[in-house]
């Protein structure tokens, strides 16, 4: 029994050597290194891969190029005298001026654009 | 009264659609722009071609002709749809109070026909007898606007055959906005259909809008716009007695099929949009007093209760003032 252990027992492994390290990081980083300078270039170029193949002249879509201004509303009541005067609020541009209210006219400035010309003229609005 | 010198180039009033129309136009904002006389045709041919289709005493118009058809399905100009899809919109935006689908309880309450002031009731008559006593109207649950689909791809309107549009009540708002798309290249211009007023222009100059009241005690506010919609709609204009001595107009209660009073006379709306505007001062006036404050409060307005109130609602207060500049560049790559 006892020779039979000796006998099965493995042969310890020789451990491996480092010669083949080198050439396999070398081609490794070699390897990257021209696919990262390959990507660069293109990208550089304006080719992204990531963003799709380039179209060619007879692919290439219409681009429409929109400019969206959003316009922001502010309503602000004043009462005043004097009509026509423009007070701001959080936006845009509305201001009133009226008899018989019942709220205290904010005393605070407000501007006015200055007019050499002479201002719009007024419209009303009652139920028709 | 000799009118003051105003920069309007084009001051052009006119009547249509059972209402007063006016237009103003300023200065073109560059010098290769189009004329304020040539714009303003255009704007009076849009309006004109509006009138034309919209009209619901007009047999030949092409919203009566769509109330006739017997067909589900029924081809529609781009104006129609518009329109329609504006008083759809409205409906929604209310909850169901302004309902295109009111025709028949609007003609059962007397409006059959193309309004003429000669049977217009003084208001202060109208509040003394022949009408309930005032509650907040309410949208009904068996409206029908749900049933309207306005498809633009195939160009055609589908609602059940029988079910009558009537686009009154969003009408002139919806088409001063579309004749404020005409007038974007001039400095300052004003569209006004009926009370409900368009107001813009690239010069950025206020505009005085002067509220009037309803009981003929003329104008109770004055409001400036720059860029905007202000919209009254009231009771005092289109109101009649019936037969048997009611009182009725032109305003619908959605639940009871009767013209509404709900304590408030008229009702004066701001908004970005004369649609908007018109239709918040519907609901404000159809809601009464107490709702009327919430509907208004985000662009603000003004009501006139049965007694005579006016009440202001809305920033009262001027917010500081803060202005956000977007550099140029920005906005640049933001358009690619």
């Amino acid at each position: 029994m006892e020779n039979q252990n000796q006998t099965t027992k493995p042969t310890p492994r020789k451990p491996k050597t480092n010669r083949t390290i080198v050439p396999v990081f070398l081609a490794s980083a070699a390897i990257f290194a021209s696919v990262a300078g390959f990507l660069g270039v293109q990208v550089a170029s304006g080719q992204d891969p990531m963003l799709g193949a380039k179209t060619t002249t007879a692919q290439k879509k219409n681009v429409i190029v929109r400019k969206v201004i959003k316009t922001r509303k502010i309503v602000t009541v004043v009462d005043a005298p004097a009509a026509g005067a423009t007070s701001t609020g959080n936006g845009a541009v509305y201001a009133s001026s009226g008899g018989g209210s019942s709220y205290s006219a904010p005393a605070q400035s407000y501007s006015a654009p200055a007019q050499s010309a002479p201002a719009p003229a007024p419209v009303q609005t009652a139920t028709s | 009264m000799t009118a003051a010198p105003s920069s309007d180039l084009v001051d052009r009033a006119f009547e249509l659609m059972g209402t007063h129309i006016r237009i103003l136009i300023g200065a073109p904002s560059s010098a290769a722009g189009e004329t304020a006389e040539a714009a303003a045709d255009q704007v009076e041919a849009l309006l004109n071609d509006y009138n034309e289709t919209m009209s619901r005493f007009r047999p030949e118009s092409e919203l009566s002709k769509l109330n006739a058809d017997p067909r589900d399905e029924v081809p529609a100009s781009a104006m129609l749809r518009s329109a329609v899809s504006a008083a759809i919109a409205a409906a929604d935006q209310s909850g169901g109070l302004v309902d295109p689908t009111l025709l028949t309880e609007l003609e059962e309450a007397g409006y059959r026909e193309h309004w003429t002031s000669e049977d217009r009731l003084e208001i202060g008559d109208a509040l003394t007898s022949g009408r309930p006593a005032p509650a907040p109207a309410e949208a009904s649950p068996q409206s029908r606007w749900r049933e309207i689909v306005v498809d633009d791809e195939a160009g055609v309107i589908r609602r059940p055959p029988g079910l009558r549009i009537d686009t009154g009540g969003t009408g002139k708002g919806h088409v001063a906005d579309l004749a404020g798309e005409l007038l974007s290249g001039f400095q300052t211009w004003a569209v006004d259909c009926g009370g409900d007023v368009r107001i813009g222009g690239s010069a950025d100059t206020p505009r005085e809008v002067q509220v009037v009241g309803p009981f003929g005690d003329g104008q109770i506010e004055t409001v400036n716009v720059v860029d905007g919609a202000v919209a009254t709609s009231g009771l005092n204009a289109r109101i009649w007695r019936q037969d048997d001595g009611s009182v009725a107009h032109h305003l619908i209660d959605p639940l009871s099929g009767r013209p509404a009073f709900s304590g408030l006379i008229a009702a004066t709306a701001l908004a970005p949009t004369a649609i908007e505007a018109e239709t918040l001062a519907k609901m404000a006036l159809l809601q009464g007093p107490s709702a009327a404050r919430n509907v208004l409060s985000r662009y603000g307005g003004i009501t006139v209760a049965e007694d005579g109130t006016v009440d202001r609602i809305g920033q009262l207060h001027p917010a500081p003032r803060v202005k956000i500049t977007i550099p140029s560049s920005m906005l640049q790559k933001g358009t690619r």
